[in-house]
């Protein structure tokens, strides 16, 4: 067998804000890469190779990263874009160093819902002559989800079924700790120094969601700079390593699929931890990449953070769980996992600011390991997950 | 390459036409995968990631059509997107994917579904910048006008030249069973069909195509030694600023010197010990849907020097180079754009695996592909041959 190098988080950097008119998608991308380099303490002829995760729907261009990949850094350098999720092209960039490729490669990954708009873009992921016609985007079979955990979960007299969380379906049902859940979202986002207050456009919201259950549509971009692991340096206090990755995939059609529940998130998530030999006991922080509070909750539960039907009260009351406030802080498909992603790397060198978490509920010390799970197209038919552990 | 050899033990291919109306998408990739894993002589079962291959969506008119017709539930699988260099990028991440040590198999694909575009230059034309440039009508083809326009003045190039060129890939295609309606064509017939963009003419340019690629990458160990193999010696990519102006007057080279493509060379022939192309490569696969981009990329891959390009292309048209281009016709003949650059590779895997059928050239130990994207921004450059590395 050939060596396989370890990797570190050098540099992390992102950016969340509303349809700012003074500057262009390569603009918001060209700051946050710089601000991810100088992070690093590296310039840009450091870098081996770029590996992007952008969407060409949302982008408004048909070849997104032919205009927006300069200015990731895309020059005179390998360069590789991924369709994908940006959790994915930082397990891709991880492999890259890992196999020994490249020794250092920048991440980076955005979406501008002010130039494009997302559920309009993932209406067009459905086949066009049999489920177009029913007006599918991410955010309807998110509320399809819903019900279906609704039905599965929901009881007649929840203990929040009077706190006016928009808990109720009409006949009754609300589910154990929704309305609190969502206030501790918000409250966390509230904290969050790099969040964004001001969605780019209201969304419809489909039931039986509600409006403070939706992400705040942002214009997000998120850079990461990965390098190799030198073997003096393997163990030293403060290094960030990316020690687990999973990926795991669904059917591509709905009807096959598990609606109230997500095993591929599941299958990626056990992967990782089994890579970094940890357990989900072990985890400090998670940061789960869903567009509502009500996936969210399920990826809890899906991964094994949460009972059945404890989702939402584990959010509430588990302050590991997205202590970022999750897609209230700001959110747009697909930069959504590396920018979860970099809000736990923060976590991990204690630089998240007004969310930073303190003493581990169940030790001491700063947050040490950190999973990361962000779904893809089609309506989270793909899953990844990471394991990032720093060193004390 | 560093690390443990890797080679391509499985290639499957579709034919390629211009649409395949009684073929879903799905069907198309069935097509290809099942071919390259009965060549693999392995079931699913073995393969260990699915990586798939398709640019722009706007060309099929669906968003993510990969999902329902690439992936395979219950294997991780992620989608690359560089526009036309993406079939060569896929093969890029399932190196580095093999590498890590995440799988020992890892099956390639790559689709395209242009036949669906009502017009693709309408949608090409998108590719360009929204503000500055979209409203000028920029397309792929004014694009390759405007480098060819360029190596007219520079270098003294006439429509002759890029019309031998296109001859030379047409009548290759003729023996390439893929290639559905294949006709050779003369300098003569190219120079005579329609103008498209000064001084492009039709024949000189790519057609509408599309098919499905599938190749199925392992490494050393997994199929027995006896299986004929294409290991892969070197692989390298780079990418370029968008900006043609920004690319006229620099250091590195300007827009008609392909620097990335010579930089993905330089890496590419480094990792594969490669120091005289001309000499040690046997069979180039390049991925020049213009026959302008092919005059380009001779110089880039070192073959020549910049300044002898013209008549480096006489030399090659005279057949005094001992070097065969495109025996599969290349991308003039067909260029299903998400495919494209995964179909070189799969022509070089052949010609060094001997399997080409029909266009096999005589005594390939050594091929090279090339990939092509962007605004001749993405380049890569494969390198592979009969020999296991080390042996």
């Amino acid at each position: 067998m050939s060596q396989h190098y370890a990797v570190a988080v050098e540099g992390i950097a992102l950016e969340l804000t509303s349809a700012d008119r003074r500057r262009a998608l390569p603009e918001l991308i060209f700051s946050c890469v710089s601000a991810a380099l100088t992070d690093a303490g590296r310039t840009l002829q450091d870098v081996d190779a770029v590996t992007i995760a952008c969407e060409d729907l949302i982008d408004g261009r048909s070849l997104s990263s032919m205009i927006t990949g300069p200015a990731a850094g895309a020059y005179l350098r390998d360069e590789i874009r991924l369709s994908e999720d940006g959790l994915a092209a930082l397990s891709l960039a991880a492999a890259q160093i890992e196999s020994g490729t490249f020794e250092r490669v920048l991440v980076a990954a955005w979406g501008r819902p002010a130039e494009g708009d997302p559920e309009l873009a993932s209406a067009r992921a459905f086949d066009p002559f049999t489920t177009q016609p029913f007006g599918l985007t991410d955010l309807t079979v998110a509320a399809l989800r819903a019900s279906a955990y609704l039905r599965r979960h929901g009881t007649g007299s929840g203990p929040d079924a009077a706190d006016g969380a928009g808990d109720g379906d009409g006949a009754g049902r609300a589910i154990e700790g929704r309305a609190r859940a969502v206030q501790a979202r918000r409250e966390r986002a509230s904290r969050n120094p790099r969040a964004n207050r001001v969605p780019v456009r209201p969304a419809a919201v489909p039931y039986p969601l509600s409006p403070a259950e939706l992400p705040t549509e942002s214009d997000a971009v998120a850079a990461v700079v990965l390098r190799r692991v030198t073997s003096e340096e393997a163990g030293a206090k403060g290094l960030v390593r990316v020690t687990g990755v999973g990926h795991a995939t669904e059917s591509y059609h709905l009807g096959d699929r598990l609606l109230s529940g997500l095993p591929s998130a599941r299958t990626a998530a056990a992967q990782a931890l089994a890579q970094a030999d940890r357990t989900l006991g072990e985890v400090d922080v998670a940061e789960l990449a869903g567009r509502t509070i009500w996936d969210e909750a399920q990826l809890v539960e899906s991964i094994g953070l949460a009972d059945p039907g404890k989702g939402f009260l584990a959010l509430a009351d588990d302050a590991r769980l997205n202590p970022s406030g999750g897609a209230a802080a700001g959110d747009c498909v697909p930069a959504s996992g590396l920018v979860r992603f970099a809000e736990a790397s923060l976590q991990l060198t204690g630089r998240a600011g007004g969310t930073q978490l303190g003493e581990r509920a169940a030790g001491s010390g700063s947050p040490r390991v950190a999973l990361v799970v962000s779904g893809a197209s089609l309506a989270g038919q793909t899953h990844t997950a990471v394991v990032a552990e720093s060193e004390r | 390459m560093s690390g443990e050899p890797i080679g391509i033990v499985g290639v499957g291919q579709t034919p390629y036409r211009r649409s395949n109306p009684d073929l879903s998408a799905g069907e198309l990739v069935k097509i290809a995968v099942d071919a390259a894993l009965a060549d693999a002589g392995l079931g699913m079962d073995a393969i260990g990631a699915v990586i798939g291959g398709v640019a722009p969506d706007a060309l099929t008119g669906i968003k993510d059509i990969d999902r329902m017709s690439i992936s395979v539930p219950g294997r991780p699988y992620f989608r690359i997107n560089t526009g036309g260099a993406t079939g060569s990028s896929t093969v890029q991440a399932a190196l580095a994917w093999i590498g890590a040590g995440r799988a020992d198999t890892v099956l390639v694909v790559a689709l395209e579904r242009m036949g669906q575009a009502s017009t693709a230059q309408v949608v090409f034309n998108t590719i360009f910048d929204p503000i500055y440039e979209k409203d000028f009508v920029l397309t792929t083809i004014t694009m390759a006008a405007l480098r060819a326009s360029m190596l007219v003045k520079r270098h003294g190039f006439t429509e002759r030249h890029w019309a031998g060129i296109a001859s030379r890939n047409f009548t290759n295609a003729v023996d390439n069973p893929l290639v559905i309606g294949a006709r050779a064509r003369t300098p003569e017939q190219v120079l005579a069909s329609p103008v498209l963009a000064w001084p492009i003419h039709r024949y000189e340019a790519c057609p509408i195509s599309e098919g499905a690629c599938a190749l199925v990458l392992s490494r050393k160990g997994v199929v027995g030694r006896s299986h004929v193999t294409a290991w892969i010696h070197g692989m390298a990519g780079s990418s370029d600023t968008y900006s043609m102006g920004e690319r006229m007057n620099r250091p590195e080279g300007s827009l008609i010197e392909m620097v990335p493509l010579r930089r993905a060379a330089e890496s590419a022939y480094r990792q594969a010990g490669i120091t005289d192309p001309g000499r040690e490569v046997r069979v180039f696969e390049l991925q020049a849907p213009f026959s302008i981009i092919e005059a380009m990329a001779y110089p880039a891959l070192g073959l020549c020097e910049v300044e002898r390009s013209r008549p480096f292309v006489d030399e090659v048209l005279s057949g005094k180079t001992g070097i065969e281009f495109n025996p599969s016709g290349g991308a003039q003949a067909a260029n299903p754009v998400s495919a494209t650059a995964l179909i070189r590779i799969a022509e070089a895997a052949q010609q060094a695996r001997g399997l080409a059928g029909p266009h096999q050239r005589d005594g390939v130990r050594r091929a090279v592909a090339t990939g092509q994207g962007g605004a001749t921004q993405f380049s890569t450059v494969c390198v592979l041959s009969a020999d296991q590395p080390g042996d």
